[in-house]
Formats: C-alpha cells, structure tokens, sequence
C-alpha cells in the first residue's frame, strides 16, 4: 500500500532539508522517514532539485553600476502619469456635480425664487377687480377709455390696498392704467392741492367726453387721456426679450417705479404689474392686445422716481403701483430684466464651467495615458 | 558607509553598489531570464536604493536591496508582459533561423562537459521562468542567494508559513520540469533514480 503524500509532507520535506525544523519536528520527521520509502524518495528528488538550483553559477554583474547625480536627479517622468490621472478624475467628478446641479437649477420653477405676495388683501383686490371687469359688458370694452391712475399724495401713509378698496364700487369695467408717480421735490401739501384741483377738473372733462359710465373706480383719481393712438411696444424684439428674461413678480409693497399697464380690452382681467426696478423710465407692460392709447401729456411732464417713497416705506392710496400682483397665479409674468440677466448670467456661468471641466478631465486623461504609455 | 550614503554621500553609496551589484544581478537575471532586463532591473535597483535610502531602518541591507531588486523584477515582468518583444533570432546561411538564441557561443571550441552544463542551466532557467512569480523569487531568495526562512520572510514581507508554503510548492514544480530533462542531468542528479 503506497502512503499518499500531502501537500504538508512536502513542507516538512523542504523544511527538513533547510535545517528548519525543531528538535521534536525532526524526530518525528526522520522516524516517519524511515518507516515510509516514498517519502524518503521524495526526499531525495526534492534535494536533488534543490541542490540543482543551487549550484546555479553565480552571475556577474555585465557592468559598474555606479549612481551619477544626473541620473539621481533625472526627473520621473512616470510620476507625472497618475497626478494627471487624479486631475482628470477629479475634473470627472466636479464636472458630474456641476451637471447634476444645473439640471436641478434648470428644472426648478423659477417661481420658487420669487418671494412671496406679502399682503393677502391685494389678492382679495385683484378678484374684486377681476369681477369688476368681468360684469362690464363686451361693447364696452371695445370703446373703453383709458383710464390714468395717478398718485397724487406723497406724503399719505395709507397703503396702497386701500386705495383699490376704496373704489372698488364702481361699476367693473376694463380698463388701461397708467401708474406714475410725483417726483420727490414736490411737497405734499402743494401735491395734495395740485392733485385735488387737477382731478376734479379731468373728472368732469372726462365725463362730458366718455360720460360717467366709462369710470368704473376711483373717478376722481383718473386722468383722461387723449385718444390719441400710442404705438404699442410688442414687437419681435421685445417679445423675444420677454420670453428670455421674464420671471417671476417680485414683491409688489416696494415698487415706487411709476409703471404704465395696459390691460386687455378683451379679455376682462385687469393687469396690474408692479416692478421692483426703480427705474426711471415708466415700464410699460403690454397686453396681448393692447387698445390704442395715448399717454396723456400729465405723465409725460411727471418726473417718476419714487426712490425716497420706496425707502420710507410709504405710498400714497392713490398710487396703485403698490397693489400687488393682480394677474391671476400662472397667467402673469413681470418684466424683470435685472433678475433675467441674473438667472442668464448664472446659466451661462454654469455652462462654462461644464465646458472647462470637461476639457480638463479629457486633456488630463489624454496626458496621463501618453505618459503611462511613453513610460512602458 | 551606509549612513555616509544616507547622508548624501554619493561617493560611499557607489562603493555599496560595487559591493552588491552581483548578488543584484545575479537575483535578477534568475527572476527575468534575460540579460537585458536583468540590467535594466539592476539599474533601477540601485537608483531607487539611492532615491529611498532615509526608509532603510537598519538590519539587513543585503534583504533590504533584494526587496528592491525583486520589485523591479516584478514592473520588468509587466513591462514585458504588456509589450511582449520577440527576441532577435539569427539566421543561418540558408537564410532559416537558428532555433537556439545562443548563437554567438561556438560549441565546438568548448569541451563537451561545459556544452553540457549550459544546456543544463538554460534548462533550469527554462523551469524558473515557468514558476509563479511569487514562487520564482521565494525558491531564488533561499536556494540561489541562500537567505534562510527569516531572511526570505523579511525580505518579501510575508510570514514564515507562507515562505515554507511557497518554497515547497516551488520545488514541487520544479522537480517536475526538470524530470522532462533527464537526459541533461548529471548521473547523480537524475532524479526518479533514487
């Protein structure tokens, strides 16, 4: 019966033979020896083997070895190969969050930015005027007149919300808006006065030429304008303009920028747009069809600025640029090109930044496989 | 000498390498089987020796270059092994190749005893070269350049266990190549004639 030798034999059968065994191993090993003749012929070819490799000349070395400081201090080049690597993995990387944050900035409505209606009242308004505008008749619409809705009163604390309640029993009716405001060297008292006077006067002008019907709120607190055609300021142009830098309306209780609204003459919803810009130059909101309007020459000769009404925090009642954001939610977009230019600037920002990472991770890469390549 | 050469000394670290080029050499040609590679390895050995000197922490500089040398062996291997070169065979006058690369030694002006003993060598190089790399530098470490078990285990940085492990299975596999040259072998070393 031949004993099967283990793979543990043959550990035993080259530690025997390197003298590494212990005194108690190497008495066991030798007495299994001399019981067993196949291990000791394994024994025997495993030294023969040994004694084979052993006996291999010892080479010399072909030449001087000899470290120069030029050859010490030869730049590695193949080191530069996985710094290069990380670079690009890391370009990898950023290029992937910047990726997955633009999406998230792009797919966010941009509503969400804009802060919220501060004054629940200017929505009770808007639906007032909304049903105002809706009970007027059709015909009416078509001839309706355009109707200023100026603000006389500097000085007055009273908000602005109660300058829409006030005179929403009127008879509803459509209506054009002009919003302006006073410049700031007027005095309130002069204003006051100035206003009193100038309203009661357009009142009864404007009713020997429209009749009362054609007031439906805040009579004595509107301008007639002429009937002079205005040109109308959609075009391809503004509405490319709009379509890129519309955003959401912003808050409306700090908009002393006077602001020229026009509302359809169709369709029975009033526009009321406030702005936050306090531009100098009246922003003009234009319906999608605007009825022919002539701004009347009192606007014209009115210096809009409002600046020192927006820090005081005070607006007339009779300065309805303050009413909120009267269009119904979903259906209005305010022309803000500060906060347009903003939102394109950071999208522009972001695809730059897109592109210069890419390129980074893909010249890095390129870079790091050439070295590892030039280095074998 | 060696804290001179830790010290920057390139002088004192020269003479370290005139002392350990051939244990260098001779380890890494029986790691690469070729005489090319052999230098290239050696080489590098010694220029990363020089470049690492500060992590010598004392004891063996002999199993500390070994370590080295067994590295490089190992990147000349890759190295080939991504690149595989087909060695330069010469032709014959009949424009065939010579099977044998060791066409530059004339056989007929060396005594028969020295063909032989070439062959043998070229035949054991032949079943080094088919081991394991891991098995290749364990059996050269012990049995070519003589370290013993606690040496060989310093040196590759793996236990004694797996050192007694390696050793054996590489002597296994060798045994069993060289059994398919028998007739190369001396009588005494023929092996399955007890």
């Amino acid at each position: 019966m031949k004993n099967q030798i283990t793979a543990r034999d043959y550990e035993l059968i080259s530690a025997y033979l390197d003298n590494q065994l212990g005194d108690k191993e190497r008495s066991l090993f030798e007495t299994r020896l001399n019981a067993d003749p196949e291990l000791r012929k394994e024994l025997h070819e495993i030294n023969k083997t040994r004694l084979l490799v052993h006996n291999l000349p010892k080479l010399r070395a072909p030449r001087n070895y000899y470290i120069t400081a030029a050859a010490v201090r030869a730049p590695p080049t193949f080191r530069l190969a996985p710094v290069f690597g990380i670079i690009s993995a890391v370009a990898s990387v950023l290029l992937a969050l910047v990726i997955f944050g633009s999406t998230f900035f792009t797919s966010s409505p941009q509503v969400a930015m804009a802060p919220a209606l501060p004054v629940a009242d200017e929505t009770i308004t808007v639906q007032q005027e909304v049903q105002r505008s809706a009970a007027s008749p059709i015909t009416a619409t078509e001839a309706a007149p355009v109707v200023m809705m100026s603000a006389p009163e500097l000085a007055s604390p009273t908000p602005i919300i109660g300058a829409l309640k006030l005179g929403q029993t009127e008879n509803p009716t459509s209506t054009t808006v002009y919003l302006y405001a006073y410049p700031p060297t007027s005095t309130p008292e002069d204003v006051f006065a100035l206003n009193q006077e100038h309203a009661e006067i357009t009142q009864l002008q404007c009713e020997e030429y429209y009749g009362d019907g054609a007031y439906p709120t805040l009579s004595s607190q509107y301008d007639c304008p002429s009937p002079t055609p205005t040109s109308t300021p959609t075009s391809t142009f503004s509405q490319y303009y709009q379509s890129i830098f519309l955003t959401p309306s912003p808050s409306p209780t700090n908009t002393p920028t006077p602001t020229i609204t026009s509302t359809p003459t169709i369709t029975p919803t009033p526009t009321i747009t406030p702005t936050t810009t306090p531009t100098t130059t009246p922003t003009l909101t234009a319906s999608p069809t605007p009825t022919p309007t002539v701004v009347p020459p009192s606007i014209q000769n009115i210096v809009p600025t409002g600046e020192a009404e927006s820090s005081a925090g005070i607006t007339s009642p009779n300065q309805v640029l303050g009413t909120g954001n009267p269009t119904p939610p979903g259906q209005e977009r305010a022309v803000n090109p500060s906060t347009g230019l903003n939102v394109s600037f950071l999208y522009y920002l972001l695809l730059a930044l897109e592109i210069s990472l890419a390129a980074i991770a893909i010249i890095a890469g390129i870079v790091a496989i050439i070295l590892r390549v030039r280095a074998g | 000498m060696i804290q001179a050469a830790r010290d920057g000394d390139l002088d004192s670290f020269n003479r370290l390498v005139l002392a350990y080029q051939d244990l260098v050499y001779n380890h890494a040609f029986r790691m690469v089987g070729e005489e090319e590679s052999a230098d290239d390895a050696t080489q590098s050995t010694f220029i990363s020796a020089y470049n690492h000197l500060g992590s010598f922490r004392g004891g063996s500089f002999k199993a500390w270059l070994l370590r080295i040398v067994t590295n490089a062996c190992y990147d000349e291997l890759r190295r080939r092994k991504r690149r595989p070169t087909v060695p330069l065979e010469p032709l014959d006058d009949a424009g065939e190749e010579v099977e044998s690369a060791r066409w530059m030694v004339d056989p007929a002006n060396q005594p028969e005893e020295q063909v032989e003993q070439a062959e043998l060598q070229r035949a054991i190089q032949h079943c080094l070269d088919n081991l394991p790399g891991d098995f290749r530098s364990t059996v050269i470490m012990v049995d070519v350049q003589g370290l013993d078990y606690f040496e060989a285990a310093q040196t590759i940085g793996k236990p004694i266990g797996t050192i007694k492990s390696r050793l054996a299975r590489a002597r296994l596999r060798l045994r069993d190549c060289l059994n398919g040259f028998a007739e190369l072998l001396p009588a005494g070393f023929r092996l399955g004639l007890g």
